[in-house]
């Protein structure tokens, strides 16, 4: 695809919205410059199930005689299982291809007030229920990186649209990886809040679901945040004075070469930074992944049960299938699950008396190509894709933690690698703060092509 | 509820899950999807009967996070 940097399309949130304070950018021209390379890539890319051309330019002059607001004039995407008033929810599912909010959720609403424009929605997993985004009705999302590969998912054509300056922001959803995944496979800045933080009304949410932004830097993620939550400018203390700790039984296991050198590498910025740093382990982790397979199954039953009976052809098999399968979910073994949260919870705040984050990748393996189930980490090592993808969100999905997926430079054959730092509750400007370290240290693409573009 | 007992009196889980279909009224899978869905369920019931193990044993009182969102940023 067309890597041509764009000073329109390819810069920052951060300097757009200064132009466009400044009065040295119009946001109309903004947007259309967005809307003209959706035009030009979006057939390839399939990032958006719908374009609102003319809704975005509408909100683009609006942006240009109104002044304020921190996202003034600045094209956002949201995921098609968020409500925004007017335009289709379709879950990426045919069953729901009719279904049209009338009303925003409160993100979109938040974003609005904040002079965000929202160009469109785009393109999941089929009900958000999987890691990729290989939609059977909508079409696959490819990845910018490499078109015969899966941006991951289900947030996938959040991903694509952003990775391939299609918008500057985007917001997806994370009930059990979903922001972290795309963002880690694409080269971008996925946030997943702290759980209860943002509002989920109007969706088919999970008790482990929050909305969460994806944006090519972490300055861009922390404006976004702060423009939702209000809290701008938050005292964070200096990296010298943060603790960090690799969670070990996650970086090391069932990961790539690459990926476990890219963990290492940011442990040694770190160090370099002057942070405190060390390994720690979690005893019963190994039930993590069980736990939250039985919540997101046995709640996507709940979700769709009624309507996989009226509608089933609505559904592909795949999640047809996974919808019956949840039924023989006893709702002992549901509340087994919502108990071992507590549980983990419980252990993991004790080991972060102790440390301000822990440290491990946002996902095993660099981006998939289209269709593999398995991924092999290390010669002759296959491992199971669904499983190795959610023993590396699990932690922060099931705690409700918030957690920031970062790039960290590219594996052998080119592809981004994403590492993830899990923090305190509340504590997301800490995150942003040590992702910093793990951007500015270790060459993230996009802040790295930013660099070479300006200097 | 019918069940299916295997030759050694055990239960057949596939007869099992069928069962539970018509007993609790739930939408039946289609007869091409029944196959996939039992295979979906039996492959998760050892990882459930391993978290229930852990869960017990923790001891009393664990109160499930069913409404886990975070309060007060002092929490």
């Amino acid at each position: 695809m067309s890597d041509a940097f764009s000073p329109l399309t390819g810069s920052t949130i951060t300097s757009a919205a200064a132009a466009i304070a400044a009065g040295r950018l119009d946001p109309e021209e903004l947007v259309a410059a967005h809307l003209a390379r959706i035009e030009e890539l979006n057939p390839t890319l399939n990032a958006f199930i719908t374009v609102d051309r003319e809704g975005a330019l509408d909100a683009a002059r609006r942006a240009a005689r109104e002044s304020g607001g921190p996202l003034r004039g600045i094209p956002i995407g949201i995921k098609d299982n968020i409500p925004v008033a007017g335009l289709p929810a379709t879950q990426g599912c045919a069953a729901f291809a009719d279904h049209v909010p009338a009303r925003d959720n409160g993100v979109v609403a938040r974003l609005r007030a904040a002079g965000a424009v929202i160009v469109g929605k785009t393109n999941m997993h089929e009900c958000a229920c999987g890691g990729t985004t290989d939609n059977p009705f909508y079409g696959p999302a490819r990845n910018p990186w490499d078109l015969g590969r899966s941006p991951a998912g289900s947030s996938g054509g959040c991903a694509v649209a952003v990775s391939g300056d299609l918008l500057m922001a985007s917001f997806g959803t994370d009930a059990g990886g979903s922001v972290r995944f795309p963002a880690a496979v694409t080269g971008l800045v996925g946030l997943r809040p702290t759980l209860g933080l943002l509002p989920t009304d109007g969706m088919l949410s999970f008790s482990t679901d929050t909305i969460g932004p994806l944006t090519r830097t972490v300055d861009d993620a922390e404006l976004v945040f702060d423009a939702l939550v209000g809290s701008p400018g938050l005292s964070v203390p200096s990296v010298r004075e943060l603790a960090v700790a690799t969670l070990a039984e996650v970086s090391w296991e069932n990961t790539t070469t690459d990926v476990a050198a890219a963990v290492s590498a940011a442990h040694a910025a770190f160090a370099g930074a002057g942070a405190e740093v060390g390994e720690v382990g979690i005893g019963g982790f190994e039930h993590a992944v069980p736990a939250i397979d039985v919540l997101l199954a046995a709640e996507t039953t709940a979700q769709h049960r009624e309507r996989v009976r009226t509608r089933p052809e609505g559904y592909s098999a795949p999640v047809r299938q996974m919808i019956h399968a949840g039924e023989a979910i006893g709702a002992a073994d549901y509340l087994q699950a919502q108990k071992y949260r507590r549980l983990l919870r419980t252990a993991v705040l004790e080991i972060m008396r102790e440390w301000d984050a822990l440290l491990l990748p946002s996902q095993p393996f660099t981006a998939l190509p289209f269709g593999h189930e398995e991924a092999e980490v290390r010669p002759g090592e296959w491992v199971s894709r669904p499983y190795a993808m959610l023993r590396c969100s699990a932690l922060a999905a099931l705690t409700g933690l918030p957690a920031i997926s970062v790039p960290v430079g590219v594996d052998a054959q080119g592809l981004p690698i994403g590492l993830q730092l899990v923090g305190r509750p509340h504590a997301e400007h800490t995150l942003f703060a040590l992702a910093r370290v793990i951007e500015r240290r270790l060459r993230s693409p996009f802040a790295t092509r930013l660099e070479t573009a300006t200097s | 509820m019918q069940i299916h007992p295997e030759q050694d009196g055990s239960v057949d889980p596939r007869g099992l899950l069928r069962g539970l279909y018509s007993y609790a009224d739930l939408p039946s899978p289609a007869p091409d999807d029944i196959g996939p869905v039992i295979e979906m369920a039996l492959a998760r019931r050892a990882g459930i009967r391993a978290l229930d193990r852990f869960v017990q044993e923790a001891g009393f009182p664990v109160e499930p996070l069913s409404t886990p969102n975070w309060g007060p940023a002092d929490e």
